[in-house]
């Protein structure tokens, strides 16, 4: 296993490093040196974007958030504007990793690894992220739910970069982001939840439970349309859980998936007095 | 032992600074990857990733043609004997062709080349052709022994215990209990992987330095495979990373393979495991099965205890039978049961063989016998204090092999104690309250009280002797070097200390050595929480000696009476003078030819014991202890968190305290993996958690907020300064703890470690027994 590794010092450059098929972007590397490792990726160029310092900003759009693809998450969550526009991604990224993973990982790394555990990206889904992506053919936006497509598989396409993403402001909604992992620190999830909530308005995202993190749509408008009093509460989490196909993996079975969403679900929206004061 | 020390025991029981701490914190302290030699080629394991079958060619000729490949060894190129197996020596070292490899782990042939990148591509280039056989994958599958690995049957060891009359036991019971209890395996997780460096040597023999527990096996184990004599073999123990037991007997094996390389290339050879490697190939803890039946008395007196425990002893047997005797003398707890019944069997199947770890067969028991201790106390309604107190072992009582113990039983003392520093009827109110106002979150306090008996015990006094040599040199500074290892556990801080203690010379002074065969003879293996007391009591002898010399000299030199010499501190006085420095006293020895070195030993007792009956002095002596402790359970997703934690431990003395907190608070967390998270996962044997991602060990998050603990020192009279041993038990205590808290929590009895959250979820959603 070898490799050259290439600092580019502008994008132009980057783009020009990017056309070969076997080049990988090492942002923070969290999951990039990881591959390596274990030899399921084998790039001969590795192509490092530390020295571009348009990729490191936090713009305030007004109704949105953008961030650039070399922004850690030790940045985000000490960034003014997350603290207060977008709570729900701080609390996806409270429970990244270690300080260590968070001091080099990425917002925009955890979406280009596009694993359906991804925290931060379950997070961005909820946030309805729009992804910014640069190439040969010019820049193109693509929403963060088109664009990631199977577990590690996104629509980029050879010489593409994922330059930043936007996000919404979301501080008007009451968030809630529970992960099951298999310990307190250093874990993946196991099943990820994460809710968002405005008056009759709902927005859900399940992580681990499905190929890519998938959003419950269907659950949602029956939120909005018939409530969730009475027998509709169980009417509501069953539609939520038509939305996960977990599998059986090293970390757990899917009949254990099934079990904490659901689970998770009566306790957020049938038990407002203990379980999910966050949200209801 | 008699004690010549002074009153006054300045140096044991203080605080000091670990020996090697600035060492190993700065990065200066030198393991086995920092050793380099020139000409050293990277070796590299070919191993058989299937987990039974025939083995009918070994073609190296793609991976011969690699650049910077020096060689690829096999059987043909074992010099000696193809063994390998401390115990038993029933493993080939490097499995041959025609004969059957019976684990993923089988070693077949090690890679030498000039870069570890250039072996490990080299050994994945290896093509072994394997006809493979049907797989023995479970205990159960493995005692109907349809498929058979070894001989006869797989089912090869069988240890029992006899004593008094179980039926008649049971007959007396108001409360007959039985379960079965799974306790599944755990992966040591030392922070080193195993590591050797192999060279031909300046004695035309081969040195190894490596990440070693025991050099003594190392050197008897290559012995055989180079067919050299022991002579020409020589250990050095560069500094070691953590072994928790993995070290036990494995580096024999590791440093065999790279000898192999190294014999051959006549070359220095490195051999370090990634930890992929290390996890596929090495020991773990053993899973044990067990059904236990327990009687007891309607105030809770245990009148009888039946147990039959199977343990998978993987592919090789190994260490498992020494492992078994363990098991067998734990099995029945810290109790004082007049009528016991235990057999453990040992079970042949085609995984990776496990061995030595931190508590060597008992922490499995020792959660069964504690989960049907607290279930008793349950149903009957009595509190699991005074449950323990009322069985508990005292000075006079026999223990479960009628073994009469005389001194040093600090069980009592341990309850009264945790009882008292857990608050515990507070504790468990406080618990009760937070219960009734929540519904997804349910807590319980659990409690252990267990037994662990001290160094190699009556089925391995043979080897249980350690020897120690101690030169002061001309400058005063002195050279301590003992057969034990250091391997973070603070063995050299200790035997520092019992130095200073003995000799009156600065704890500064003093350098322990890296334990190297070739100044040391044989002091069996650094396990069993031996250390304290065997190369303590052997340093502490030969101390003892060159005091004697020194007082003498003094004495004659100060015209004043010997018994009146007073050594401490770097300084020599005797009576009101004004004393001497201890380096001049020593210029003063050297001058006049004063022997200024000496050899210590010590060994075992003589232990009577009846392998036929189990009957009989099992230890020299047991340490105790008690722990209590709370966690929270999470009804929807079973996960569970300790939050407080209380433990006691009986220690006989703690001549190092720092050094014993370290072993309770370490020894509890790794007790907490066990009993939670570490769940080592299959798929035809072969092993899916083989790294830290997958593998589920406790970060410092999941150590609970509250952490109490305290120290009994009922002294032991053959220990030094009344030492016995805590680098064991401090981790046996917490499975049972946990396992009890959780059954408590939800209600349901937790029968398998690790108590996963998808197992107690399970445990939760099951239908009402």
């Amino acid at each position: 296993m070898t490799f050259k590794l290439m600092i580019p010092n502008t994008e132009g450059e980057l783009q020009q490093e990017l056309m070969d098929d076997e080049a990988r972007i090492l942002a923070g590397g969290t999951d990039l040196m990881v591959q390596m490792r274990s030899g399921k990726v084998a790039p001969t160029r590795v192509v490092s974007i530390k020295k571009l310092e348009r990729l490191k900003e936090i713009s305030d759009l007004g109704e949105r958030i953008r961030i650039g693809a070399a922004v850690t998450y030790s940045e985000l969550q000490r960034s003014h504007i997350l603290q207060e526009k977008s709570p729900i991604l701080l609390k996806a990224i409270r429970q990244i990793g270690s300080l260590q993973i968070r001091n080099r990982g990425t917002a925009v790394g955890n979406i280009a690894n596009a694993s359906p555990a991804g925290d931060a990206v379950l997070a961005m889904v909820l946030s309805e992220a729009r992804v910014e992506i640069m190439g040969p053919k010019g820049e193109r936006h693509e929403s963060i739910e088109s664009f990631i497509i199977g577990p590690g598989r996104t629509t980029l396409s050879t010489g593409e970069y994922i330059r930043a993403v936007v996000i919404e402001k979301t501080d008007d909604w009451q968030s809630l982001f529970i992960k099951v992992g298999q310990r307190n620190a250093m874990c993946i999830s196991v099943a990820s939840i994460g809710v968002l909530r405005k008056g009759k308005e709902v927005r859900l995202a399940f992580g681990s439970v499905a190929p890519v993190v998938v959003r419950a749509h269907k659950a949602e408008r029956f939120f909005t349309r018939e409530g969730i009093d009475g027998t509709k509460l169980g009417e509501f989490v069953e539609r939520c859980v038509e939305s996960i196909s977990p599998i059986d993996d090293v970390r757990a079975s899917s009949w254990y998936r099934r079990q904490v969403v659901r689970g998770e679900l009566m306790k957020i929206f049938g038990h407002p007095d203990v379980g999910g004061t966050d949200v209801t | 032992m008699k004690t010549s020390a002074p009153e006054r025991e300045r140096v044991v029981g203080s605080k000091v600074t670990r020996v090697d701490a600035v060492e190993k914190v700065t990065g200066l302290a030198k393991y086995a990857p920092d050793i380099y030699f020139d000409r050293m080629v990277h070796c590299a394991l070919v191993i058989a990733r299937k987990p039974h079958g025939i083995l009918h060619k070994i073609d190296a000729s793609r991976a011969q043609k690699l650049p910077g490949v020096f060689g690829i060894f096999t059987y043909k190129d074992v010099p000696g004997k193809n063994r390998l197996g401390e115990v038993v020596d029933d493993m080939p070292c490097l499995v041959a062709e025609g004969e059957t490899v019976k684990h993923y782990g089988d070693v077949v042939a090690v890679v030498a080349a000039s870069t570890q990148k250039t072996a490990e591509e080299a050994a994945r280039k290896v093509r072994l052709t394997i006809e493979e056989l049907p797989a023995v994958l479970d205990i159960e599958e493995a005692r109907r022994d349809e498929i058979r690995i070894h001989g006869s049957s797989n089912v090869s060891v069988h240890k029992k215990i006899r004593k008094g009359d179980v039926s008649k036991g049971f007959s007396r019971a108001d409360l007959i209990i039985e379960d079965n209890f799974m306790a599944s395996y755990q992966e040591h997780a030392y922070i080193e992987p195993q590591g050797v460096v192999v060279l031909p040597d300046t004695d035309y023999g081969m040195t190894v330095y490596g990440s070693i527990q025991c050099p003594y096996y190392v050197q008897s184990s290559l012995s055989k495979v180079l067919g050299f004599p022991m002579s020409k073999v020589r250990i050095i123990q560069a500094e070691t990373g953590g072994a928790f037991g993995g070290k036990e007997d494995v580096p024999s094996f590791v440093a065999s393979y790279a000898a192999v390389a190294a014999y051959n290339l006549k070359r220095p050879a490195r051999l370090i495991y990634p930890r992929e490697i290390d996890i596929h190939t090495t020991s773990k803890r053993h899973p044990v099965k067990s059904r236990y039946k327990m009687g007891f008395s309607k105030d809770g007196e245990i009148l009888a205890i039946e147990v039959d425990a199977y343990m998978d002893m993987g592919a090789y047997a190994t260490l498992s039978p020494v492992v078994m005797f363990r098991t067998l003398v734990h099995a029945a707890g810290a109790y004082s049961v007049d009528n016991v019944s235990v057999d453990t069997y040992g079970v042949y199947t085609n995984k990776v063989p496990p061995g030595a770890f931190r508590g060597f067969g008992s922490p499995q028991v020792l959660f069964a016998v504690e989960s049907m201790v607290d279930e008793a106390s349950r149903r009957l309604g009595i509190d699991p204090v005074d449950m323990r107190m009322k069985n508990a072992l005292r000075e006079g009582s026999r223990t479960s092999t009628d073994q009469l113990l005389t001194e040093s039983v600090g069980a009592v003392e341990t309850l009264d104690k945790v009882n008292e520093l857990s608050n515990w009827k507070e504790l468990n109110e406080r618990v009760e309250a937070f219960n009734r106002g929540s519904l997804f979150q349910k807590r319980g306090v659990g409690l252990s009280h267990i037994i662990y008996g001290v160094s190699l015990g009556a089925q391995g006094q043979h080897i249980d002797k350690s020897g120690a040599h101690v030169q002061i040199n001309r400058d005063g500074s002195v050279d301590v070097r003992i057969g034990g290892t250091e391997m973070g556990q603070g063995a050299k801080t200790v035997m520092a200390i019992i130095a200073a203690e003995e000799l009156g010379q600065k704890l500064s002074q003093i350098v322990v050595h890296q334990t190297d065969t070739a100044f040391v003879p044989d002091s069996g293996p650094t396990v069993a929480s031996r250390t304290t007391m065997f190369s303590g009591n052997a340093v502490r002898i030969a101390c003892k000696s060159l005091r004697e010399r020194l007082v003498k000299l003094y004495a004659e030199l100060n015209s004043c009476s010997e018994d009146e010499v007073e050594l401490h501190d770097g300084m020599i006085s005797c009576g009101q003078d004004k004393g001497m420095p201890f380096d001049e006293l020593i210029e003063e020895a050297f001058k006049k030819n004063v022997k200024m070195f000496e050899a210590g030993w010590y060994q075992s007792p003589v232990l009577e014991w009846d392998p036929e009956s189990g009957i009989g002095q099992a230890y020299i002596t047991y340490s105790f202890a008690s722990q209590v402790v709370v966690v929270e359970v999470d009804m929807i997703t079973g996960n569970t968190k300790v939050l407080e934690a209380y433990t006691v431990h009986d220690v006989g003395k703690a001549i190092n305290p720092e050094g014993v907190i370290g072993q309770i608070q370490g020894g509890f967390v790794q007790g907490m993996g066990y009993a939670l998270s570490e769940d080592l996962k299959m798929l035809n044997g072969r092993i899916l958690t083989d790294n830290f991602n997958t593998y589920i060990i406790p970060t410092i998050r999941d150590i609970p907020r509250v952490f109490k603990y305290g120290i009994v020192e009922d002294e032991f009279s053959e220990g030094p300064y009344g030492a016995k041993g805590i680098g064991e038990p401090s981790l046996m205590a917490t499975p049972p703890a946990i396992a009890n808290a959780i059954s408590r929590a939800i209600g349901r009895r937790i029968r398998h470690i690790p108590a996963t959250p998808e197992y107690v979820l399970n445990v939760i959603k099951e239908d009402a027994e």
